[in-house]
């Protein structure tokens, strides 16, 4: 009987769990049968790779360049600002 | 598998007290080291935001100004760099907000529909619980240098700029700017539920792109 209550997760909604997943905000059985369905399902396997990677990717977003002006010009604007009230 | 907690502990940041005390204090090289360390980051944020590199300097430089009127006010019970990014966000948001009205810019997805993370139509079996009918197309294990190029970099940004407004933000702070999510949550006043949501949207948005870009290379 105990057999029967175990959940099931299948792809469709594995797809939408990805992140609860990765991000470890899932309950323990559900984790174990997500864990379950990974093991007897290579594209759910590749899709969570894919997330990872996808992750990863966006990581590499790069910063934007930084005009040392800039920086010049708001250390001018923090000097002003203080010498316009002392004692602050 | 790494499963991070969901609640991590943040650690405190290094010396932050000291280097506000040297703020109020008016010590400008302090000011310049918190500006430099800070600066790439939030130029890279805010563009994501605005419709031009000029609009985002603006964003950038007035919450430098935010932060130097308030730095005095600034109660310390979240982190320094927390704070000054809650300020860009609000004023981010504002010019957004002022700047679509004349350029038709605003995201092409909506925050509302019930998008799913992947079309229903690749899937066979009950609605909501199919198997895989059109599997994905493997890109998972291609080189680096593939997965990682300018031009799929350039394809992600463009894809992160189309995101609604609040999954932008989500995917920005917690997959660029690497953040925990309880500061996210902090610095954007939602809930750690509210925050998966979008994260979970934003983040399968990117993969479907990048599966579009990368599974034909496969």
């Amino acid at each position: 009987m105990k057999l029967l209550r175990r959940p099931v997760v299948v792809c469709q909604q594995w797809t939408e769990m990805v992140t609860d997943y990765l991000e470890g905000a899932l309950p323990k059985n559900l984790v174990k049968a997500i864990d379950r369905h990974l093991s007897v399902c290579p594209h759910c396997t590749e899709y969570l790779a894919q997330m990872r990677r996808t992750i990863h990717v966006t990581g590499e977003i790069p910063g934007e360049p930084v005009p040392v002006e800039m920086i010049d010009a708001l250390q001018k604007a923090f000097e002003e600002f203080h010498r316009g009230t002392p004692g602050t | 598998m790494s499963t991070p907690t969901p609640f991590p502990a943040r650690p405190l940041p290094p010396d932050e007290s000291a280097m506000v005390e040297r703020l109020r204090k008016g010590d400008s090289a302090a000011f310049r080291d918190l500006v430099t360390a800070h600066q790439a980051s939030l130029l890279r944020l805010a563009s994501t935001f605005v419709p031009s590199t000029a609009v985002a300097e603006e964003v950038v430089q007035e919450t430098w100004i935010a932060v130097i009127r308030g730095i005095d006010r600034f109660e310390q019970r979240s982190a320094l760099k927390t704070w000054i990014t809650r300020i860009l966000v609000n004023i981010a948001r504002t010019k957004g907000v002022k700047e679509r009205r004349t350029v038709p810019m605003g995201s092409l997805l909506s925050d509302t529909a019930d998008n799913a993370a992947v079309s229903p139509d690749r899937f066979v079996g009950p609605p909501g619980r199919g198997a895989w009918a059109q599997p994905p197309a493997r890109w998972s294990e291609l080189p680096e240098e593939v997965v990682v190029s300018g031009a799929t970099i350039a394809k992600v940004i463009d894809t992160v700029r189309l995101l609604p407004e609040q999954q932008k933000w989500v995917v920005m702070l917690r997959d660029v700017e690497d953040w925990s999510s309880s500061d996210v949550c902090d610095a954007l006043g939602l809930s750690e539920v509210n925050q998966r949501v979008l994260l979970h949207r934003g983040r399968s948005t990117l993969r479907n792109m990048l599966e579009r870009e990368l599974g034909a290379a496969s």
